[in-house]
C-alpha cells in the first residue's frame, strides 16, 4: 500500500514537473497556429480589438488568435514585462509610446527591419513620419504605430456663449488662442466661491510640459547631453504662470480640490476647458449634458504645438510564431485594421490614408471640423516627447511629483527646479 | 571462469528456505514513504520559497533589467543604497514614521477591542465577526473604499467631521495627513490582531481573576495585574507581526495615492516595486529587499533582547 502511495505522489510530482519546466508544445487549434496577442483591456478597446481579430482571422484561415488582455496599462506593462522575463513572451504585443524604447533597448523586442525588407513593405502611410523614431533604437524600427494621439483644449461652448465669450476654436481660427488669451477669458469664466474654475489641469507633467516649452522655442531635456533646463527663465516664468493660475488669478482649483474630482470636471461642469486626448471623445460624446468642443493648445511665440503620442504593436525577441506575428501587426497596422479602429473613435488611425478618409473624419462621436483638428495639430504641430529608457522614472516619478510642493504653494518654483535640475540629470545620466 | 561460477551458491537439500528479503526494508519503507507524503511541501519550498531567496540575493550583486542577462556589479547596489540615495531615505523615513504610529495604536486599539468582545453577552458573536470582517476584505477592495472615505469634497470623513464643524481636509493629498490616513485606515483592520488577543484573553484562567477578586482588587487593577501580564506573550507575538506587516505596507498606497502627494507616501515596499517593475531595476530591487530584510531582522532581534523585561511566561497550569 505504502509503495502504490509512493508510485503515485512520485508520478504526480513527475507530471507537474513536466508540465512546469518543459518547453511549450507548438501550439495548433484545428489546425491553425496559435498566437498570442496582448492588448489593454478596458470594455470599449476590447470590442474594438475583437473586432479586428475577427477580420483578420477571417482573411488569414491558418492562424488562430488568442487574446490576453489585462485591464489597465499598468497591468499590461508588468503582464508583459513578467512574460519576456519568464520567456513565456507573447507572440504580439502592445507598448505605448512611454515604454516601447526602453523594451527594445533592453532587448525585449524583435527589430520589424527584416520582416519590412522581405516584404518590401511601404512604411510611408505612417503619418507623422517622425512618430516611428519613438520606436527606433540603435536604427533598428521596433514596432507599428497602432494609434496616435495629442493633447487638445477640450471646452464647454455653452459656458462660453453664457459668458459672452469666444471660443477657444473661434479664437484659434483667428490666431489669437495665446496663453494670455486664455488667462483672459478663464478669468471671465472662474468663480471661486462657487467652485466653478476655467480649467483643471497642471502642466507640471513633461508630457505636457514639453510641448509647451517647444511653442517657446524651448526644451525641457537634452537626452544626448544628458541636460535638464528646467531652470531656464522660459521655464521657470511658463511654471510660475501654471502656478499663478491657481493662487494669483483663481482660475484653476487648487491641488487638493483636484483630488476628488479629476477625470469628471469637465463632464460635470465644474470646469470650462481641459486638456486631454481622444480617448475622452466617446465619454464625452455620450455623456456630455452641453455643446462641447475642440481646439488647439494656446499658442507660444512660435505657434501651438501637442504632443506626439500614441501606441505600438511589437514582436518579442523570442516570440514562438513571429511570421505569424507579423503578419498580425500588418493587418492592425493596415488600412482595414485601421478601418476598424479608426470607426471605434479612440485613437487617430497612424496611416495618413485612413486618418483623412471619411471613416475616421465623418465619425459621429463628434463633427467632422473637430476630428480634423487632431489630425491637423498631429500632422502640423504634433512633437515627439523626449522619452529614453529612464522616462517613467524621471518624469512621472521625479519631475511630476517634484513639482507638487511649490504647486501646493510651499516653496517657490525656483528653489523646486534648482532641486530637481541635477536629480532629473542623474537619472538621465543612469547606465552611461 | 564459467557464467555459472557467478551464481549464488545452491542451498544444501534439505536446509530451510529463507523468504527472499524485500527491496526495501519496512524502516527504509516507511521513511521513503514520509518523504514522498512530504515532497510535494518539500518541492514547492525549495523551488518556489528557497530558490527565489538564493536568486533575489545573486541578484541582488547584479544589474538585470529582466530582459537580459544579469550583469554582476558587486557590491554596487548595496553601496547605492547605502550612500542614502534620497528616495531610499525618503521612503525609509515615511515607512518608519508609518511603523511608529500605527503599531502601537493597533496594539492598545485591538486590546480593548478584544477585552470589549470578551464579554458574556447576548450577540457577541455577531460583534466580533463584524470587527473581524475588515482582516478578511481584499486589500485592493479596502483601499478603493477608503479612496473615497477620504475624499476632500465627497468623502464620508469629511462629511462627518463637517457636522461638528471641522473643516474639509485632503487626507490623501495634504503630506502631512496622508501618514497618518494610512494608519487610521490601518486601524480598520486591526480584527486580526483582536482574534488573537481575544483567544489570549480566553486562554487566562478564571481563578486568578477570582483570587484577586477576592483581594479585593477592582476592574482595573484585574486589569493591569492579571490580564495585561497574561496576555504580554501575545501582545510580544503581535508586535513582532506589526513591525513586520508595517514595513512591508505597500497595497494602499500603491491603490491610493501612488506614492504622493511629493513622495509623502513612498513607502520602502513601494519604492521596491517602482525599481523592479518601472525603471525595470531588478538587481537594485533585489538589494533593497535583502537591506529590508536586514532591518526587520534587527528590530525583531531588539524586540527579543527587550522582550526578556516585559514579557511574562510565568504561569503554569496547576498540575
Amino acid at each position: 500500500m505504502r509503495l502504490v502511495q509512493i508510485l503515485l505522489v512520485a508520478l504526480g510530482l513527475s507530471l507537474a514537473g513536466y508540465y512546469l519546466f518543459s518547453p511549450p508544445a507548438e501550439e495548433r487549434e484545428d489546425g491553425r497556429v496559435v498566437i498570442e496577442f496582448v492588448y489593454p483591456g478596458t470594455p470599449s478597446e476590447a470590442a474594438i480589438y475583437r473586432k479586428q481579430l475577427a477580420r483578420f482571422e477571417e482573411t488569414h484561415p491558418g492562424i488562430k488568435v488568442k487574446e490576453i488582455h489585462p485591464t489597465t496599462d499598468i497591468n499590461i506593462l508588468q503582464k508583459i514585462q513578467i512574460m519576456l522575463g519568464g520567456d513565456v513572451p507573447p507572440d504580439v504585443c502592445w507598448l505605448d509610446v512611454g515604454t516601447v524604447y526602453q523594451f527594445a533597448k533592453y532587448g525585449g523586442l524583435s527589430p520589424l527591419d527584416d520582416f519590412i525588407r522581405a516584404d518590401c513593405y511601404d512604411l510611408s502611410d505612417f503619418q507623422p513620419q517622425k512618430f516611428l523614431l519613438a520606436a527606433t533604437y540603435d536604427g533598428k524600427l521596433y514596432g507599428l504605430p497602432n494609434g496616435l494621439n495629442c493633447l487638445l483644449t477640450f471646452f464647454n461652448e455653452d459656458a462660453f456663449r453664457r459668458a459672452g465669450l469666444p471660443t477657444p476654436e473661434e479664437l484659434a481660427a483667428r490666431g489669437q488662442w495665446t496663453w494670455e488669451k486664455f488667462l483672459e477669458v478663464g478669468l471671465k469664466l472662474s468663480d471661486r466661491k462657487k467652485k466653478v474654475f476655467s480649467h483643471d489641469v497642471g502642466f507640471t507633467h513633461p508630457w505636457m510640459l514639453c510641448p509647451v516649452l517647444e511653442s517657446y522655442g524651448e526644451r525641457l531635456v537634452d537626452l544626448e547631453k544628458k541636460k535638464c533646463y528646467t531652470d531656464s527663465p522660459t521655464c521657470v516664468r511658463l511654471l510660475q504662470m501654471f502656478k499663478d493660475f491657481i493662487y494669483r488669478y483663481n482660475i484653476r482649483p487648487m491641488p487638493d480640490q483636484m483630488e476628488a474630482i479629476r477625470g469628471d470636471t469637465f463632464m460635470s461642469g465644474q470646469v470650462a476647458m481641459t486638456f486631454l486626448g481622444r480617448w475622452l471623445v466617446p465619454k464625452y460624446a455620450a455623456g456630455a449634458k452641453f455643446k462641447w468642443g475642440v481646439a488647439p493648445l494656446p499658442a507660444g511665440p512660435l505657434g501651438s504645438r501637442t504632443p506626439l503620442v500614441g501606441d505600438f504593436y511589437c514582436i518579442p525577441r523570442k516570440a514562438r510564431h513571429p511570421r505569424e506575428a507579423w503578419e498580425l501587426v500588418k493587418f492592425l497596422c493596415g488600412p482595414e485594421g485601421q478601418r476598424i479602429s479608426a470607426a471605434g473613435g479612440l485613437l487617430i488611425p497612424s496611416r495618413r490614408s485612413v486618418a483623412l478618409s471619411d471613416v475616421y473624419l465623418k465619425c459621429p462621436l463628434m463633427a467632422e471640423k473637430y476630428n480634423r483638428v487632431f489630425v491637423d495639430e498631429l500632422y502640423n504641430h504634433g512633437v515627439l516627447l523626449p522619452i529614453d529608457e529612464h522616462w517613467n522614472q524621471w518624469a512621472s516619478d521625479l519631475y511630476d511629483p517634484g513639482l507638487a510642493s511649490a504647486f501646493a504653494d510651499r516653496e517657490s518654483i525656483e528653489d523646486a527646479v534648482k532641486r530637481l535640475k541635477p536629480r532629473v540629470e542623474e537619472v538621465l545620466r543612469e547606465g552611461d | 571462469m564459467k557464467a555459472t561460477d557467478r551464481l549464488p551458491p545452491t542451498p544444501p537439500a534439505g536446509a530451510p528456505i529463507r523468504p527472499r528479503p524485500p527491496l526495501l526494508s519496512a524502516r527504509r519503507l516507511e521513511t521513503l514513504h514520509g518523504y514522498a507524503l512530504i515532497s510535494p511541501w518539500l518541492i514547492g519550498i525549495v523551488v518556489f520559497l528557497l530558490g527565489p531567496i538564493v536568486a533575489s540575493l545573486y541578484l541582488s550583486f547584479c544589474r538585470w533589467n529582466l530582459l537580459q542577462d544579469p550583469v554582476w556589479v558587486g557590491l554596487k547596489n548595496y553601496t547605492t543604497i547605502l550612500s542614502g540615495e534620497d528616495k531610499i531615505v525618503k521612503s525609509l523615513a515615511v515607512t518608519i514614521y508609518y511603523t511608529v504610529l500605527a503599531v502601537p495604536l493597533n496594539v492598545v486599539l485591538s486590546i480593548l477591542v478584544a477585552v470589549l468582545l470578551n464579554q458574556r453577552l447576548r450577540g457577541m458573536g455577531v460583534f466580533r465577526t463584524v470587527f473581524y470582517l475588515p482582516a478578511v476584505t481584499s486589500g485592493v477592495a479596502v483601499a478603493v473604499l477608503w479612496a473615497w472615505i477620504f475624499s476632500k469634497d465627497y468623502g464620508l470623513l469629511n462629511w462627518a467631521l463637517g457636522w461638528v464643524g471641522v473643516p474639509a481636509y485632503g487626507w490623501l493629498s495634504d503630506e502631512r495627513l496622508v501618514v497618518p490616513a494610512f494608519v487610521f485606515m490601518a486601524l480598520w483592520g486591526i480584527g486580526g490582531n483582536m482574534v488573537i488577543y481575544l483567544a489570549g484573553l480566553q486562554n487566562i484562567p478564571r481563578e486568578l481573576y477570582e483570587a484577586a477578586e477576592l483581594d479585593g482588587a477592582g476592574a482595573t487593577r484585574r486589569f493591569f495585574h492579571v490580564t495585561l501580564p497574561l496576555l504580554t506573550p501575545v501582545i510580544f507575538f503581535n508586535m513582532i507581526m506589526a513591525v513586520i506587516g508595517s514595513f512591508q505596507i505597500f497595497t494602499q498606497a500603491f491603490i491610493m495615492t501612488k506614492g504622493g502627494p511629493n513622495d509623502a507616501s513612498m513607502f520602502y515596499m513601494l519604492y521596491l516595486f517602482n525599481n523592479a517593475f518601472r525603471y525595470f531595476k531588478m538587481g537594485y530591487a533585489s538589494a533593497m529587499a535583502w537591506i529590508l530584510f536586514l532591518i526587520i531582522l534587527v528590530l525583531t532581534l531588539i524586540q527579543f533582547a527587550i522582550a526578556r523585561k516585559w514579557v511574562y511566561y510565568e504561569y503554569k497550569e496547576p498540575q
